[in-house]
C-alpha cells in the first residue's frame, strides 16, 4: 500500500535536510542525508510513520559506547537540536557501484593484523586502493609511518594533514574502523610523488613485503638492475631497470609539475608482467639483496612497462628512514 | 659509450635537462629519460635519451606530429611509445589494468 505525505510537512522536512546538509554532509561519519520514515531499530529495523531528516552514519554507537566516543569526537556527533525537525540517526554505509567497487575479494586486500608492505590501503576519500609500500620512521621524532605514493595517501592538493588512511583501502571494503595511520605530509612540492602517514599504534607491523621477505636496507637504483615488488595489484612481480632519471609530467593543484628520478622498469620477459592497477605506493627491492630501490607509481600496458621514483630523494625529501625489525 | 663513465653520465643529465626543459610540457610527451635503445624488441646495451609519447603521437603523419632532434650533446635522442597512468585501482580498464 502506498503511504501518502501531507505536502506541508513534506516541505518542511526537506527544508530541515537542507539545514543538515550544510551542518553534517561534509562529517566524515555521515553517508546521506534524506528524508524518510523513521526506522525503528528495536522492531528489526520496520519502518515507523513519522517523517524524519535521516543522518545516515558509517557507524552508530550506542549506550556506553556512544558515551565515549561523543566524549573523544564532539566535533563528530550530530546536534539533532541544530534541524528544525525529527532526526533519526540510521547506519548505513553505501558505497559506490562503479567499476572494481565493491571489489573482489583478493588475498591482498583483506584487514591484516600486522601490517607489511604489499597490501591495500588508502585514505578515506578514496574510492580505490594502492598499496601499503613499507613502513619508515621519521629522522626528528622517531614517530612510525607508513610511506606509499601522495595519489594513493592524498590525491588532491586541497587535503589536509591528518586525513584518515584505511588498510584495507576503500574498494577493499576499507572503513572508519579500519583507520591504521593519518596523513602526515608529502613531497609533491619537491617534485616526488609520495607521502607518509602516522601510525596509529593500534595494529602491529612487520618489516616485510608480503610473499618477499624482509627489507635490509636502502640503495640507488641503477641501470641494468634487477628488482622485485609485492604490489596489491599484481602480487610480487620482477623486472630489469631499463631507463634512468626520468621526468614524469604530472597536474597537481591546477598545474603541471614534474615528478623526478624517475626510473623505468620493463619485464625480464617478453610475456611478463611488471604492474597493474592498484600498485601504486609499492617498493621495488633490489633482487639479490633486497634492498629498496625504487617507489613504485605508474605503468603502461603497450609494451609493459613501470615507473618508479628513485627511494633515496624520497626519503631525503620525506625526512625518514625505512623501518628494520618489529 | 660506457655505462660507468662518470663523464658520459654527466653530459647525459645535461642532455636531459635541455631536451626536458624544451619538450616535457608538450601534451604529447610523457617521460623523458636516459636508457637501453630498442631494436624492435630487442634490447641493445646502447644508451640514448629516450622521450616517450601518446600512442597519437606514434599514429599521426609526419607533417602534424612535433619533431624531436636526433642527438643533444652527442647523445642520441630515441622515440618510444609510453602512455603511462598513475596505478590506483579505479583507471579506466584498460588490457588489465582496473
Amino acid at each position: 500500500m502506498v503511504q501518502t505525505v501531507e505536502p506541508t510537512a513534506f516541505r518542511e522536512a526537506c527544508r530541515a535536510r537542507n539545514r543538515a546538509a550544510a551542518y553534517y554532509l561534509f562529517n566524515p561519519r555521515v553517508t546521506l542525508i534524506d528524508v524518510g520514515w523513521r526506522i525503528k531499530e528495536t522492531q528489526r529495523e520496520q519502518i515507523d510513520r513519522e517523517l524524519a531528516v535521516r543522518v545516515h552514519v558509517h557507524h552508530k554507537p550506542r549506550g556506553p559506547a556512544f558515551e565515549a566516543f561523543a566524549e573523544r569526537h564532539r566535533n563528530l556527533i550530530v546536534d539533532k537540536a541544530k534541524i528544525p525537525f525529527p532526526v533519526d540517526i540510521v547506519s548505513g554505509t553505501y558505497p559506490l557501484q562503479w567499476y572494481g567497487y565493491p571489489a573482489p575479494s583478493h588475498p591482498r586486500g583483506r584487514v591484516f593484523s600486522s601490517l607489511c608492505g604489499g597490501i591495500s590501503i588508502s585514505n578515506e576519500w578514496a574510492f580505490n586502493y594502492g598499496t601499503l609500500g613499507g613502513l619508515v620512521q621519521d629522522r626528528d621524532t622517531g614517530n612510525e609511518m607508513v610511506l606509499s605514493n601522495w595519489h594513493v595517501l592524498a590525491g588532491s592538493a586541497y587535503i589536509h594533514r591528518g586525513l584518515r588512511i584505511y588498510q584495507p583501502g576503500c574498494a577493499d571494503g576499507g572503513c572508519l574502523q579500519h583507520t591504521i595511520a593519518y596523513l602526515e605530509r608529502h613531497a609533491m612540492n619537491e617534485g616526488i610523488d609520495a607521502a607518509v602517514a602516522r601510525l596509529t599504534g593500534d595494529r602491529q607491523w612487520i618489516n616485510d613485503q608480503l610473499d618477499v621477505g624482509p627489507v635490509s636496507g636502502v640503495a640507488a637504483p641503477a641501470l641494468g638492475l634487477r628488482v622485485v615488488k609485492s604490489g596489491r595489484g599484481s602480487g610480487v612481480t620482477d623486472g630489469l631497470i631499463d631507463g634512468v632519471e626520468g621526468e614524469y609530467p604530472i597536474r597537481y593543484g591546477g598545474l603541471w609539475r614534474r615528478i623526478k628520478h624517475v626510473y623505468r622498469i620493463v619485464p625480464l620477459n617478453a610475456t611478463g608482467q611488471v604492474s597493474r592497477g592498484g600498485d601504486s605506493g609499492s617498493w621495488w627491492l633490489e633482487k639479490d639483496t633486497q634492498r629498496a630501490v625504487a617507489l613504485h607509481f605508474a605503468g603502461f600496458d603497450r609494451p609493459e612497462t613501470a615507473l618508479a621514483i628513485a627511494m633515496p630523494p624520497v626519503l631525503e625529501a620525506l625526512n625518514v628512514d625505512i623501518c628494520a625489525g618489529n | 659509450m660506457s655505462r660507468t663513465d662518470s663523464e658520459f653520465w654527466r653530459r647525459a643529465r645535461r642532455a636531459r635537462d635541455k631536451l626536458a626543459a624544451q619538450f616535457l610540457n608538450h601534451p604529447e610527451v610523457t617521460l623523458i629519460d636516459i636508457g637501453y635503445i630498442y631494436e624492435g624488441d630487442r634490447r641493445t646495451d646502447q644508451i640514448a635519451l629516450r622521450v616517450h609519447v601518446r600512442e597519437r603521437w606514434t599514429k599521426a603523419g609526419l607533417k602534424e606530429r612535433v619533431t624531436f632532434p636526433e642527438q643533444i650533446e652527442d647523445i642520441p635522442v630515441v622515440v618510444m611509445p609510453g602512455e603511462y597512468r598513475l596505478e590506483k585501482s579505479n583507471q579506466t580498464p584498460d588490457k588489465g589494468r582496473s
